[in-house]
């Protein structure tokens, strides 16, 4: 009946929407909190029925998941339910009482983002002024801690030249380093993406960093929207694509109980609510995440229709599909695509 | 070769989209290339041996030569 069996690994809490930045290219429109946001024992009951579903990991975003004055004692939880912990911040709100909090926590990760080599860049994107230098004294903070640390970066028009400058900045300092794409969605402007030539180009500097510089050095790796299939560049995700994950092994909580299979999704995309319903009901029930769940050759759209690798791959991130095409199952930034359409031409 | 040509002038010409420049370009691929290399002088050296010692090395993997006795007449 299903693909592939769908095993819940990781789930991406969104504790709140609330955010002290207001970045131009926030995918989830982040600032103002929800309407009737959980509680903290309705998180905390949300991660009991996760432990329950045997599910391995949490992370806990937002929104800026520190604003929230309940975070330590959900992630608290977490770890005491045996489930690993990442938190991905903005780092304005880190300082040596977060940092000795998140030495409890024992966390998995704690990824900051980072959206560009100088102040100039990043306060600009982030809409905050001073929040290059807090992000900068959070990094030092984490690191003088020994806390697992990732920046995450998410690239676009405004800080495509600064990877060279920011890889200068980042080697050598025990900091891992995750790439995304910049999708239109929420408040990413359309003028903000990058053509499929330049998407290719990131590809190509992840895969030349990874090869010039070893893992010590700097631990580099493109986000699950680094591929598909190419023929040319060796495989810059953890682990290779085998489909979007949504709904497989990865489920998204929104800080109002909406469940869906990524956060990244539209909310026509909400497979129900935990206020009103068990977790597990909607894990297991056989009409839930049709999209991934029940994916056939037949829901390719566009260029993957006639591709040869589009039934192992599903056409790509549904979410970056939609933000692109407005349709599921035929994500155009594809590298295997770009070598086919532009490359081998 | 012009395909080959075409490759590569247009991996030169993307990657210096984000400021790369030949050598990193080079590196990009590097590992993909290495691999295939590889691959291809394993495959040769395996053919080679067999001519030179009219045997194949799977034999030292324990299967004997005779599972591939049906095969000799197409070698």
């Amino acid at each position: 009946m299903f693909r592939k069996r769908h095993i819940l690994i990781h789930t991406l809490l969104e504790i709140t929407l609330k955010c002290n930045m207001r970045c131009i290219h926030c995918g989830s429109s982040a600032g103002y909190k929800r309407e009737q946001e959980l509680s903290t024992s309705q998180w905390i009951n949300a991660c009991d029925q996760l432990a329950e579903l045997d599910c391995k990991q949490i992370t806990l975003m937002g929104g800026e998941p520190l604003v929230r004055n309940d975070w330590y004692e959900i992630g608290q939880h977490v770890r005491n339910r045996g489930m690993n912990l990442t938190i991905m911040t903005n780092g304005f709100l880190i300082n040596k009482n977060v940092i000795n909090q998140l030495q409890t926590l024992d966390p998995y990760a704690v990824a900051v983002s980072l959206d560009g080599a100088t102040a100039e860049t990043h306060d600009s994107i982030r809409g905050i002024q001073g929040s290059f230098e807090r992000c900068m004294q959070s990094l030092e903070l984490l690191i003088d801690a020994n806390l697992p640390t990732t920046v995450v970066t998410t690239v676009h028009k405004k800080n495509f030249n600064d990877l060279q400058k920011m890889r200068d900045f980042l080697l050598n300092k025990g900091i891992a380093w995750q790439i995304q794409l910049g999708n239109p969605l929420g408040r990413f402007p359309n003028s903000l993406t990058l053509s499929p030539e330049e998407f290719y180009s990131i590809a190509m500097f992840i895969a030349s960093t990874k090869n010039q510089y070893s893992i010590k050095e700097l631990p580099i790796t493109g986000a699950h929207c680094m591929g598909y299939h190419s023929s040319v560049l060796p495989n810059l995700m953890i682990g290779s694509w085998k489909g979007c994950y949504a709904g497989m092994n990865v489920l998204g909580i929104q800080s109002n109980g909406g469940i869906k299979g990524c956060l990244s999704l539209p909310d026509e995309f909400v497979e129900g609510n935990i206020k009103e319903t068990n977790i597990l009901e909607v894990w297991n029930d056989p009409n839930a995440f049709n999209y991934t769940r029940n994916f056939s050759k037949k829901d390719l759209k566009n260029y993957c229709k006639e591709c040869k690798h589009g039934i192992a791959c599903g056409g790509g991130c549904i979410s970056g599909s939609i933000s692109f095409t407005g349709e599921t199952h035929g994500n155009p930034y594809c590298l295997h695509r770009i070598e086919e359409e532009i490359i081998a031409k | 070769m012009t395909r080959q040509n075409n490759i590569r002038n247009n991996l030169q010409r993307i990657g210096r989209l984000a400021g790369m420049g030949r050598d990193e370009t080079i590196a990009a691929i590097r590992t993909r290339r290495q691999i295939l290399m590889a691959t291809a002088i394993l495959v040769i050296g395996a053919i080679t041996f067999q001519f030179y010692t009219g045997t194949i090395p799977l034999k030292y993997t324990g299967i004997s030569i005779n599972d591939f006795s049906g095969f000799w007449g197409m070698m």
